[in-house]
């Protein structure tokens, strides 16, 4: 109320400043007026009680003064002076200005537009209700640490019913299915999932409903959601779209409800285009040891994850209890869902913004640099108004007001750069990195580029305020019109400037250093395949359809053999899965012959299934033995090919052909003939492991990935492919089309994203930093001219003279180096974590990057000196 | 002049000030004229001190302004008491009381 009424008097007096001034000289008058009434009547004459009144009341002006800073208006009123002052003076030199506004919006708009990134994926809550209680629970394995073990469904269901601290608990794997009808067949991604799964995410429909607890029933209801994309994409956002039939794997399905536009469920991989319900008579729904089902859950309001997690492992253990077969070993780990979605993103987002935050700083020192040499020329100025009155503060504050205001202007093309890169980042930012693609510019951001703003402000102006408003005022004065000699005290901070651009670029450009070689060498692993020249693409076979294993076999023979009479077809292969793909399907094994573990201590190890050609296609080098044939199918005697890392694994110390293998898989039992060179596994920087090929035939897949090598170009070959596959079953769609090499690049993608832009920014720092010296440099000498001259008048050869200036550089450069030398060594430790095969330390990196900055800026202090020596003496002497 | 004038106490005039308009609302020349008349013209209050204390205590809003006509129908600012200020004079002429009986104390002593 008080406050209130204090603000509306305080603008009141500020914005009708004249009706205010109007009131104080009438009240004023008011008074002066009935003194002259008291002198007159006292009988006075009216001159003498005029005269007599004045002489009293004192000087009007003072008196107002006064009456104006008691009513608190000097802060706000000097402001506003300051404000307009600070304008004047950076219009009036538009060249320092602009080059200080557009260093500053570089640095901002990096800032922001990482933040943006930032508060995109770690900060902004996922888009689901109260998603703080959202928990995702994994199965753990006693036997390898690091593995977030699938559930089987009556795991979960068994979780689901004993737990206490879930809310809802529901389990969910990614799925994929051939949409038909009108338009041409698609492969379309989605989700199978229990019943309730929209009950834990709290989502509600667009239209008609969602998957409902009901709908997960023996037998199967035939209904399917499908997501807002889907609706529009698909079916033109048909508004009759509820409760008609789509074809879903050649299965009319009746669509009971889509999805909320901006839901997106990004816990599988692809989009979540339809939800089915889970059928729990369906055959792999049905066993304990058939693992792929993911569980999410929403806690029970004051739960913690802790203690739930200390309540599934009780049930967990009970069930280890019950069903040792199945269960030995098998623990529960739980994570709060958005860190576990986003967590291991955490890391690079922060090098980033660390990384992005030091250019800042670097454009900082910058304009710091900028404002001290302005101020040398402004000398005079200061001391005239601090002759005329002005108290330091008040000069101090003068030149903050100008600095916060150079920022702000900063700070608005700051932001039009932030959302140009915010633009350019999610153009090529990598594929299934979550939550990426909801970067936008939001009010969390503008409040960070407001807040970056004027926090730079006060960085880059407040040296330079506190170094020019320092001076002794005789000395100043004295100093008639050479705009005064640049002080000790100046110049220090003018060294400690370009020392510490020279190290924060160090350490930015290590940091980038560090992550290029370690790109590189990642880029020349060796794959264990050749990827040039081939082709790979998906196919998922309907089991309404092919619903024998002849069907399936047939099929991928034929279709191999179609593809190989394709021209400029070198040869091919069909792989389940696919090298560099995140699937992977692992069974235990036990050799035939060695003594038996003891349950629970089975081994197991990645299986691939392959036709026989698949191994030419791809190009894994043959070791020992042979491959696969033609006649190893169905009904023929089982064989096996491993790779040189399972041979040395389990089959040590013995020949691995001829020895024979029993398979968890369809209990298939099989005589190892070949071995095979390793291949990276899931993604290029994961070491080779165990793993073992069975013949395609033998197990018939539906979902396998063509692998073609081509003479030529293989992309195109693409559309003989399609037309393969459409002549074979016109209902059946070919996905995922593309180059081995293509999914090379995808697989260190994320390694590329995070060094091309430390990269980018390291560079953008030296560059930022060869200014800033070269401006120093350049301003040093400007200021010694005079002694220069004197120097080269007594006899001082240009040699000299070069040698003097370039000798003050490098002292600072050498310096820089050796404090960036000791911030790199302290903060790439942080970084290793990205690091692929090189070492935080990596001496090779070190002294490259240092070579390279000292040679940038002993340039940047050369091309000064240079000019120094150009001085002629006579001009410079005369120069006073 | 025969009587000894005697120059403001520092931080007194507010408090006389407010005593002054315990009694109504006035104006800036009543409240002057009234402090010299009720000191019997031992406390002269300077037109320069008081206009800025008035515009003061009207900013910390222990007092309001509001324009009214005068005697003679001019217009003038009326200045009052408000409950802040009310509440503040009260301490303040405790504080003073107890200030200035402490006062007398040191020197009356011998």
């Amino acid at each position: 109320m008080l406050l209130l009424d204090k603000v509306r008097r305080r603008f009141r007096a500020l914005l009708r400043r004249r009706d205010v001034e109007r009131e104080l000289e009438e009240e004023l008058r008011f008074h002066l007026d009935k003194a002259i009434e008291q002198n007159v009547a006292r009988g006075m004459s009216h001159e003498e009680a005029v005269r007599a009144a004045l002489f009293r009341f004192g000087r009007v002006e003072n008196i107002k003064e006064e009456c104006r800073d008691a009513r608190g208006l000097r802060p706000l009123e000097e402001m506003w002076q300051d404000l307009r002052y600070g304008a004047r003076k950076l219009l009036k030199s538009p060249g320092f200005s602009l080059v200080a506004v557009m260093t500053l919006a570089l640095g901002i708009g990096a800032n922001t537009a990482i933040f943006s990134v930032v508060n995109a994926v770690l900060l902004r809550p996922l888009p689901f209700e109260r998603p703080e209680e959202l928990v995702r629970v994994f199965g753990t394995n006693a036997r390898r640490s690091s593995f977030s073990r699938p559930h089987s469904y009556l795991n979960f269901n068994d979780m689901r019913a004993q737990n206490q601290t879930f809310e809802a608990l529901a389990a969910y794997g990614g799925a994929t299915s051939a949409l038909s009808g009108s338009d041409a067949p698609e492969q379309i991604t989605g989700v199978i999932s229990s019943g309730d799964i929209f009950r834990v995410l709290g989502t509600r429909p667009l239209m008609g409903r969602l998957l409902e607890p009901g709908d997960e029933r023996p037998g199967g209801s035939n209904v399917v959601v499908i997501s807002h994309g889907l609706w529009q994409r698909r079916f033109g956002g048909d508004p009759q779209i509820v409760g008609r039939a789509i074809k879903l794997d050649g299965r009319e399905r009746e669509v009971v409800g889509v999805t909320p536009s901006d839901f997106s469920f990004e816990f599988v991989t692809g989009a979540a285009d339809f939800w089915m319900p889970i059928d729990p008579a369906e055959g792999p729904y049905k066993s304990r040891g058939s693992i792929f089902l993911e569980a999410i859950g929403r806690l029970k309001p004051g739960v913690s994850v802790a203690q739930a997690g200390a309540d599934m492992g009780v049930v967990a253990s009970r069930l280890e209890q019950q069903y040792q077969d199945s269960n030995a070993g098998i623990g529960v780990r739980l994570a709060a869902a958005q860190e576990d979605l986003v967590g291991d993103l955490r890391p690079t987002l922060l090098v980033l913004l660390g990384a992005v935050g030091f250019v800042l700083l670097i454009a900082c020192a910058n304009v710091a640099n900028l404002l001290l040499a302005r101020a040398a020329g402004r000398h005079r100025e200061i001391a005239v108004r601090s002759a005329l009155g002005a108290w330091r503060g008040r000069i101090v504050r003068q030149l903050m007001t100008e600095s916060l205001l150079l920022a702000l202007a900063g700070g608005l093309p700051g932001l039009l750069f932030a959302l140009w890169g915010v633009k350019i980042l999610s153009a090529f930012v990598p594929e299934n990195v979550p939550r990426f693609g909801e970067t936008s510019v939001d009010l969390r951001v503008l409040g960070f580029t407001l807040a970056a703003s004027v926090l730079t402000g006060f960085l880059f102006g407040i040296a330079p305020a506190l170094q020019s408003s320092k001076f002794d005022l005789n000395e100043a004065l004295k100093d008639g019109g050479r705009g005064g000699t640049d002080g000790r005290g100046r110049r220090r901070v003018r060294s400690l400037l370009v020392v510490s651009e020279v190290a924060l670029s160090l350490v930015l450009l290590v940091g980038a250093g560090l992550l290029m070689k370690s790109f590189f060498k990642l880029r020349n692993t060796d794959p264990g395949f050749d990827p040039s020249n081939t082709l790979t693409a998906s196919l998922s076979l309907a089991s309404v359809r092919y619903d024998t294993d002849e069907k399936i076999a047939d099929f991928y023979r034929l279709l191999v053999e179609r593809v190989r009479a394709m021209p400029g077809v070198e040869s091919v292969g069909a792989v389940t899965p696919l090298p560099l793909s995140e699937n992977n399907y692992s069974f235990s094994f036990s050799v035939v012959g060695q003594p038996p573990l003891p349950p629970g201590q089975g081994q197991s190890a990645s299986a691939r299934f392959v036709t026989p050609d698949y191994f030419r296609a791809q190009g894994v080098p043959l070791r020992e033995g042979r491959v696969f044939t033609d006649a190893d199918k169905a009904g023929a005697p089982g064989v096996i090919v491993v790779n040189e890392a399972f041979a040395r694994r389990y089959l040590p110390g013995v020949r691995p052909l001829g020895q024979r293998l029993r398979l968890g898989l369809n209990n298939i039992e099989g005589e190892v003939v070949g071995v095979v060179g390793d291949i990276r596994g899931a993604r290029l920087a994961t070491p080779a492991a165990p793993e073992y090929y069975v013949p395609e035939a033998t197990v018939a897949f539906t979902d396998m990935t063509l692998v073609v090598r081509a003479a030529g170009d293989p992309a195109s070959l693409t559309p003989a492919l399609r037309e393969a596959v459409t002549e074979m079953d016109k209902d059946q769609p070919l996905y995922d089309v593309r180059t081995m090499d293509a999914l090379v690049a995808r697989s260190v993608a994320r390694q590329r994203f995070s060094m091309t832009l430390i990269g980018v920014f390291a560079v953008l720092a030296m560059l930022l930093a060869a200014v800033g010296i070269f401006s120093v440099m350049s301003f040093l000498v400007s200021q010694r001219t005079h002694e220069i001259g004197i120097r080269m008048a007594l006899g001082a050869r240009q040699r000299d003279i070069l040698s003097m200036v370039v000798r003050q550089g490098v002292v600072l450069t050498l310096i820089g180096v050796c404090v960036g030398l000791a911030g790199a060594f302290a903060l790439t430790r942080l970084m290793s974590g990205l690091l692929y095969e090189v070492s935080a330390t990596d001496p090779v990196v070190y002294g490259g990057i240092t070579a390279l900055l000292a040679a940038v800026a002993l340039l940047a202090c050369y091309v000064p000196a240079r000019r120094a020596t150009k001085v002629d003496p006579l001009i410079a002497l005369r120069y006073e | 002049m025969s009587k000894q004038k005697t120059d403001l106490l520092q931080g007194t005039l507010d408090l006389l000030v407010l005593k002054t308009l315990q009694s109504g609302p006035t104006h800036g020349w009543e409240i002057a004229q009234r402090i010299q008349q009720l000191s019997e013209d031992v406390l002269q209050v300077n037109q320069g001190s008081l206009y800025p204390a008035l515009h003061r205590l009207e900013d910390k809003g222990l007092i309001a302004a509001e324009w009214g006509a005068s005697d003679n129908n001019r217009r003038a600012k009326y200045y009052k008491l408000t409950a802040a200020g009310r509440k503040q004079l009260q301490a303040e002429t405790e504080t003073w009381q107890r200030f200035s009986w402490a006062i007398t104390r040191v020197l009356q002593s011998s």
